[in-house]
């Protein structure tokens, strides 16, 4: 859209409105009069406001701080919410005296809809809203206004008590609720305890252990007693033939010194040739001669050699005491082996117990947890309620306090007046531009061009002439349109006047 | 009806027609032509367009123009005239002892002459078709070099046009101002004929 269609468009109306000059007059002076008479009888409307203030502090909010989200509420949102309540509003209309209680159904509905309808709620800054009344009527829209303000605040602090009293009993329900879980759960784990004796791993493992050890030196231990009792055997052994031997040979050479002190004897006293003296000699060399060829052969024991030797008790004695020591390490070790297997059994049993102990045990501590913390804050929920219920913690108050209403609310008769003449140009000129674009018939030299094939021309936009007799004829229906504006024009200012000074 | 005239105050009507008529004459290098003007509009003449292209193709001292009124119903050409014209294109066309130059009267204006309708007529319109109009076209031309604008009434309230144009040489064809619709102008152009159409004439 260019510069030279627009001022086509411009032309085209202008011209239009020329040619409508007097319906157009017309329109101007009925639409400004008309908007004159509605803005004098329209109603005035005295409103009223009063300010309020939002003390947030939300009791439940600190109590659950960390445990559960709070949302943050819109204290005008709420302020409304509760004062388009059936329950205020009634409760507004019967004490303003708009009811009585007696009223019948339909006339109640509409006092009720008629103060939705007028009680405007807006907020004004986070913590602020204005609370706004408007009636017919100054005292009644003054009266009710304070009345509105005075409900609500009555009936937040009733339910702020309402709220922080619930807020306890709910603290304290959680709290009652978690100490039978609590409960629950010291039974359970104490139950639990009690059927299953076998120890903690820990310790199960630890004897294991130590078995495992014993038994490992017990079998050391039995291999020493082995050893030490084959070599003392072995030491018995060779002291038992050393002896057999040793015992012949004594036999001998105690006879032989017999017989030799006996020829000493008798060679004191006789010859050589002396019978005995020879016979002993000759008992000497056969006794010589059978120590000779016995020493060698004659098989070693006899039954009549009770020899005394220290060295063979010991032994002896050594290896009784090796045998019984060995002996007692065996049973000792089959002893410790059948406890060590016990003790895998068990290892096995405490295994399985041993997740259905931990889940108890965590859920013993969680539940005890929170169950401290709802106590402390049971405690600090039972002191809010009681500083709400002794009206410390109202939220609600009146920050700038109603205001009689002097003069009625929106567009004054002078603004009126100023419309008016505005809106009576702009309408029919809004209907002739609307015409000008929407008529089919061509008014714009621009369009044509664009809406005509190539071949048909625009050869000339030959201007309007005015013929002399049609320009005197248009002299004259000017002055008489200039006659009869003045005469509008001071009935309208006249009637302005009186409007706005109260006379009409 | 105001017709135009050099040295005229509205300066913008005076060039509008000007240049209108150079183009018209653009259109046939120079050469004489017979222009048929008509209006889209019915009960909106062209009668002020048709009398300004006359008078302005007259302003020039080389170039004498004739305008010949077909408005058989509502005469204009009388306007231009001193006196009340004894015959006019009725009486010529009836009656076969009148002659081309009995019809044709000088105007006020230098080298604009005119050629009224004359005593008006119920049954003038099918003298129209008849051949003595193309003789008595034929004669002016060769009367005279000058160009001829033959002014007819609206295409949608006559067939005048329909009648006359297959007689001339070139066609405009008048849109008043908030008048005339798209439509309307394609079937004006189609009466004229497209190759005879030398333009449109947007009058506010």
């Amino acid at each position: 859209m260019d510069l030279i269609y627009i001022a086509e468009i411009l032309r085209a109306v202008s011209v239009e409105l020329r040619r409508y000059r007097r319906l157009f007059l017309v329109a101007v002076a009925v639409v400004a009069f008309a908007v004159l008479i509605f803005g004098a009888v329209s109603p005035k409307y005295y409103k009223t406001s009063v300010m309020l203030h939002a003390d947030v502090t939300n009791i439940i909010a600190p109590l659950l701080a960390g445990r559960a989200e709070v949302t943050s509420i819109d204290r005008s949102e709420q302020a409304r919410e509760s004062i388009y309540t059936r329950r205020i509003i009634t409760q507004v209309a019967q004490n303003a005296g708009l009811l009585s209680g007696d009223e019948p159904l339909e006339k109640v509905e509409s006092v009720v809809a008629g103060l939705r309808n007028n009680i405007e709620v807006k907020a004004e800054g986070p913590n602020y809203f204005r609370m706004i009344y408007s009636n017919v009527d100054q005292e009644t829209s003054f009266r009710v206004l304070n009345e509105v303000v005075d409900t609500f605040i009555r009936d937040a602090a009733e339910r702020r008590r309402a709220e922080s009293r619930s807020a306890y009993e709910f603290i304290n329900e959680q709290v009652e609720s978690y100490k039978r879980q609590l409960k629950m759960a010291e039974e359970s784990l104490k139950e639990f305890k009690s059927t299953n004796i076998d120890g903690s791993e820990a310790s199960v493992r630890q004897r294991i252990d130590t078995f495992r050890v014993k038994v490992e030196e017990l079998a050391i231990q039995i291999d020493e007693a082995e050893e030490r009792k084959r070599a003392v055997e072995l030491q018995l052994r060779e002291e038992r033939r050393y002896l057999e031997g040793q015992g012949k040979v004594d036999e001998y050479h105690t006879r032989l010194a017999a017989l030799q002190k006996q020829l000493d004897t008798l060679l004191l006293n006789y010859q050589e040739t002396y019978p005995d003296v020879v016979a002993v000699r000759e008992q000497i060399v056969e006794l010589k001669k059978q120590a000779e060829r016995d020493g060698a052969d004659r098989p070693a024991y006899s039954s009549n050699t009770e020899v005394k030797n220290p060295l063979y008790e010991e032994l002896r004695k050594r290896h009784a005491e090796a045998e019984t020591d060995l002996r007692s390490l065996i049973m000792r070790k089959a002893a410790t082996e059948r406890l060590l297997e016990e003790e895998r059994a068990r290892a096995v049993r405490v295994a399985a117990t041993q997740a259905d102990l931990s889940e108890l045990v965590r859920d013993y501590d969680v539940t005890r947890e929170i169950y401290e913390e709802m106590l402390e804050r049971k405690e600090k929920a039972r002191l809010s309620m009681t500083l709400d219920i002794e009206g410390q913690g109202v939220s609600y108050r009146i920050q700038e306090p109603a205001v009689y209403p002097l003069k009625p609310a929106g567009l004054q008769l002078v603004h009126y007046a100023i419309i008016g003449p505005i809106l009576g140009l702009l309408f029919p000129i809004g209907l002739v531009v609307a015409y000008v674009l929407f008529d089919p018939r061509i008014r714009i030299p621009s369009a044509l061009l664009t809406s005509m094939p190539e071949e048909v021309e625009l050869l000339a936009i030959v201007p309007a002439q005015d013929v002399p007799e049609e320009q005197a004829q248009r002299r004259r229906e000017n002055k008489r349109s200039a006659i009869w504006l003045s005469l509008a024009l001071a009935i309208y200012i006249a009637a302005v006047l009186l409007g706005s000074n109260g006379i009409i | 009806m105001r017709i135009v005239y050099p040295g005229m105050a509205e300066r913008d009507i005076l060039n509008a027609y000007r240049d209108l008529r150079t183009r018209l004459m653009q259109r046939t290098g120079g050469k004489q032509f017979v222009v048929l003007v008509s209006s889209l509009a019915p009960r909106m003449g062209s009668n002020t367009v048709a009398m300004n292209i006359a008078a302005s193709i007259a302003f020039d001292e080389q170039h004498s123009a004739l305008y010949i009124d077909c408005n058989l119903d509502a005469p204009q050409g009388a306007q231009l005239l001193h006196q009340k014209p004894r015959a006019g294109l009725n009486e010529y066309l009836v009656d076969g002892n009148v002659s081309a130059e009995q019809i044709v009267y000088e105007s006020g204006i230098p080298r604009l002459s005119v050629l009224p309708v004359g005593t008006p007529r119920s049954t003038a319109v099918e003298y129209l078709a008849s051949p003595r109009m193309a003789q008595l076209l034929d004669q002016l031309k060769a009367q005279a070099p000058r160009f001829i604008v033959i002014d007819v009434p609206p295409i949608e309230e006559s067939v005048v046009a329909r009648i006359l144009a297959p007689l001339s040489d070139l066609a405009v064809l008048a849109v008043p101002f908030g008048m005339v619709s798209e439509s309307q102008i394609m079937s004006g152009v189609d009466a004229v004929g497209s190759h005879r159409l030398a333009g449109l004439v947007f009058a506010y």
